[in-house]
């Protein structure tokens, strides 16, 4: 039997313990005497939520073709096993050779969202190293952080050695050549981390000096040494369809929350919603070649045995060859009973026609995400949905035998008006009458409309970063607000509402745009207890509140505080390619409720055409 | 046509849970090219349904597994095809094709042996002869063997004598072992736990949940007066 971490009293203690016992399918195994480089991949959750990250796997297939690395995962323990962890003082291991992560060259973790840095925390405090990169020596893994978070990673920066900015696939192999090179010649952290940073995408925070004026915001950003860059440029993949791409995931045991298949047919998207990271970060948007599709959609069937296939992109009606890779899928899946599953798709005649090929009507919702009540805020917003498409294509999902509709929108947004959320509750009564004009003997009983509304997160890198939010205080009285709305419309029977929590909001807001002086903040809250931020039964307002309250910051700075247009905001060293000008111009265009047209229509020269692909390039192809 | 699959759970994966190990079947054979029958309606599911579910942490050498497929299959290409898409410790030892009308698995099922392993020290330091003894005095020669069972909805004090159809208490290799064979089913069903928890109380020791190993090692049925492996009950001769 394979070595194991926990004893068998210890595994048939706590819940699911076949989150920590590794050997699932396609999961690797080597011998780490073999290989000059041991990386603990870790998304900082539990099993079932980063099991289901593509991003996880396409880097841990990717660094296991080289000979010289093994790389294996970690997720974050239950609370359950957490206390167990503690109490018998075992260290935190990898799933696959079950030894401790403190004796790995590398823990490289993935930053998804800013509710898990507590859990990062939990990470290097159960490996048993110390919280804050200064206090690590040469005998502790370097920590390296990456994802989309890592786009302001400023709050968290005292934690990590290293910062990864933009696509995985494109520069750890010269990250790794420069270790193995530093271990060979003797290794000393320092030298090797100011080599580092001379790699393109690589962010060193220790190698840069902050200072502060005195209302607290930044009056300069600079690198320590001469050598150091100033700017950190993010790494993209340019030809998308050649890139790496695990055609043999690892196969969880246990359920997780996504359990299948998944190919990434885009990265980027063409639309440019104002509020939306995704969509500026990940610019251009790139297609992948439809043959490499169909060859990896057998290849990873083969290899995985996963009953359902979904695909994976922002907005997958965008995606050129959609019906002929839908059509593909049917022919060689259906038969095969495999399901096929069709996320974030605009609601239109096609889409509700392949639709009606691979889910069970009657059982299935259709999603719209309208974002805001009104076409004025939606223009604000660039959202480029209209009413009239939303009426037509809910007419035309009605008529298809769907009567369950869910609406997502945001509140908060900027210039938000009480018409705007009233809007929400008219257009879900404009749906309802929708469903309402097809004669009585040919409906299916009532409609179901779901409204759910988020409160809105100004994110770096967007349009919106220089956007004030607003008190928790607010927010509830704006959900109040929709509800008391929804509740007066005429159909509010076939009506549900329900929103987010606004405290964590407030949080998220303040990691989203916080600077180095938020680090403390966080290991103060850890240090109470606070962990798995992102689960409600979790989390703890009044913990955070006593955390600010005792490193005295003020969460208002972060959140209300209206930001100049020059103030130099943490996240300016790095370099996405889309300018600040074109950010600017935007947000400008936000206040006018002037739409900008998507990629495909008319480039806006956001300047994302540097990176030499894409959708740039599409129509000189 | 039906098919019977016989299969070892044994080291890590015995913390896999019945549902999962479901999942991991049917992702195993849509690794292979074996040609699984399909319920009808709008989401079809692999007809196969496991004899006995096996409790998290408990392995076993003798498990069954009942499926259907729509065309006659290679025994050992099959065999052979499913165990290159297993996972360490899981391992197909057997396929029987049934009769046309054969009952399934779970329906038939009336015993299991189990050998149970000892790690709890103040057990291991039992003297061999005291432990040999217990074949009678603790089994043979009781009237009764009572124990108290709870339920969600009540607790009752019963005899699990009748239900043990074996027990031997042995030693092999300094490890102090039991050999069980236990009503299992609809009808009657015990659980091992129960047996060792009454031996601990037989020997006057506090139970300790954590201090044995259960291994399963055969599922049977009855026909007529006799047990016979579920591999053997209603496989038909062809093929």
């Amino acid at each position: 039997m394979s070595k194991q971490a926990l004893s068998d009293q210890i595994l048939m203690s706590i819940d699911k313990s076949a989150r920590y016992i590794g050997n699932e399918i396609n999961s690797i195994k080597k011998n780490p005497e073999h290989v000059d480089i041991r990386f603990a991949i870790c998304f900082p959750d539990v099993y079932e939520i980063g099991m289901s990250h593509l991003g996880i796997q396409i880097l841990y297939d990717m660094f296991n073709k080289r000979e010289d690395v093994y790389c294996e995962r970690v997720y974050s323990p239950w609370v359950d096993l957490d206390k167990i962890l503690r109490k018998e003082n075992i260290k935190l291991f990898a799933l696959e050779s079950q030894d401790p992560v403190i004796d790995f060259d590398f823990l490289g973790i993935t930053l998804q969202y800013e509710m898990c840095y507590t859990n990062i925390l939990q990470i290097l405090d159960l490996s048993q190293m110390p919280l804050y990169a200064k206090d690590r020596d040469e005998s502790f893994p370097l920590v390296i952080g990456g994802g989309p978070c890592a786009y302001n990673p400023e709050p968290i920066a005292d934690f990590f050695d290293l910062f990864y900015i933009g696509e995985g696939e494109v520069t750890y192999g010269a990250l790794f050549e420069l270790y193995k090179k530093h271990k060979k010649e003797g290794y000393d952290k320092k030298k090797f981390l100011l080599d580092a940073s001379q790699i393109k995408g690589i962010y060193v925070p220790s190698l840069y000096q902050v200072t502060y004026k005195e209302d607290g915001t930044i009056n300069s950003f600079k690198p320590k040494y001469e050598n150091v860059p100033a700017i950190v440029e993010k790494q993209i993949v340019t030809d998308f369809s050649r890139s790496t791409y695990p055609t043999a995931p690892v196969v969880p045991f246990i359920k997780a929350t996504q359990d299948r298949m998944m190919l990434e047919i885009a990265r980027g998207c063409i639309r440019g919603c104002r509020f939306c990271q995704a969509g500026m970060i990940y610019r251009p948007n790139r297609q992948k070649d439809l043959c490499k599709l169909k060859e990896d959609a057998l290849k990873i069937m083969e290899n995985t045995g996963h009953e359902e296939v979904s695909l994976s992109s922002l907005s997958s009606s965008d995606y050129t060859y959609l019906g002929e890779l839908v059509n593909f899928l049917i022919d060689e899946f259906k038969s095969k009973e495999v399901n096929i599953s069709l996320p974030s798709l605009r609601i239109d005649n096609f889409s509700l026609d392949i639709m009606s090929h691979v889910q069970d009507v009657k059982k299935s919702s259709l999603t719209f995400a309208p974002e805001a009540g009104t076409q004025r805020l939606r223009n604000v917003i660039n959202k480029g949905l209209t009413k009239e498409q939303i009426l037509n294509g809910a007419r035309s999902a009605f008529n298809g035998g769907w009567q369950k509709v869910k609406l997502y929108f945001m509140l908060g947004l900027p210039t938000e008006t009480e018409e705007d959320m009233e809007g929400i509750a008219t257009l879900a009564e404009d749906i309802s009458e929708v469903y309402y004009e097809i004669p009585k003997d040919q409906r299916n009983g009532k409609c179901q409309i779901t409204v759910s509304t988020s409160f809105f997160v100004p994110k770096p890198f967007t349009p919106f970063q220089w956007a004030p939010m607003l008190t928790s205080k607010d927010y509830v009285e704006k959900a109040k607000f929709v509800k008391s709305s929804i509740r007066s419309q005429k159909n509010q029977k076939s009506i549900k509402y329900s929103w987010h929590e606004a405290d964590v909001t407030i949080l998220e807001g303040v990691f989203a745009r916080g600077d180095r002086k938020i680090s403390k903040v966080i290991e103060t809250a850890y240090k109470k207890g606070c962990i798995y931020d992102a689960w409600t039964d979790f989390y703890d307002n009044d913990k955070w509140l006593e955390a600010f309250d005792e490193c005295g910051i003020d969460i208002g700075f972060y959140t209300t505080r209206k930001r100049e247009l020059d103030e130099i905001l943490p996240w300016d060293f790095i370099d996405i390619g889309v300018t600040r000008k074109f950010l600017k111009k935007e947000w400008e265009n936000a206040q006018n409720e002037i739409v900008t047209p998507n990629c495909r229509e008319k480039c806006s020269g956001c300047g994302a055409k540097k990176y030499n692909g894409g959708v740039c390039y599409e129509n000189e192809a | 046509m039906k098919m019977r699959l016989k299969f070892e759970k044994t080291g890590i994966v015995k913390y896999i849970g019945h549902l999962d190990l479901m999942r991991f079947f049917q992702k195993a054979f849509r690794r292979t090219s074996i040609d699984i029958s399909f319920t009808e309606g709008f989401n079809p599911h692999q007809i196969m349904s496991f004899a006995m579910p096996l409790g998290v942490g408990v392995e076993s050498v003798g498990e069954y597994m009942d499926f259907s497929v729509n065309s006659p299959i290679d025994i050992k290409k099959s065999m052979d095809e499913l165990n290159a898409v297993m996972c360490e410790g899981i391992m197909v030892t057997g396929i029987y094709p049934l009769i046309d009308n054969a009952k399934k698995a779970m329906s038939i099922i009336a015993l299991a042996d189990y050998i149970i392993k000892f790690d709890d020290e103040i057990i291991r330091n039992i003297d061999e002869n005291t432990w040999d003894t217990l074949n009678d005095k603790f089994y043979k020669n009781a009237l009764e063997i009572s124990i108290l069972k709870k339920t969600k909805k009540s607790e009752k004090i019963v005899d699990i004598k009748p239900m043990i159809k074996k027990f031997r208490a042995y030693t092999e290799n300094d490890e102090k072992l039991l050999f069980l064979s236990l009503d299992t089913g609809s009808e009657n069903n015990l659980n091992p736990r129960l047996v060792v928890e009454a031996l601990y109380h037989y020997l006057n020791i506090e139970y300790n949940d954590f201090g044995y190993h259960i291994k399963r090692t055969e599922l049977y049925a009855k026909k007529d007066n006799n047990y016979l492996t579920l591999g053997e009950y209603e496989c038909s001769a062809t093929l």
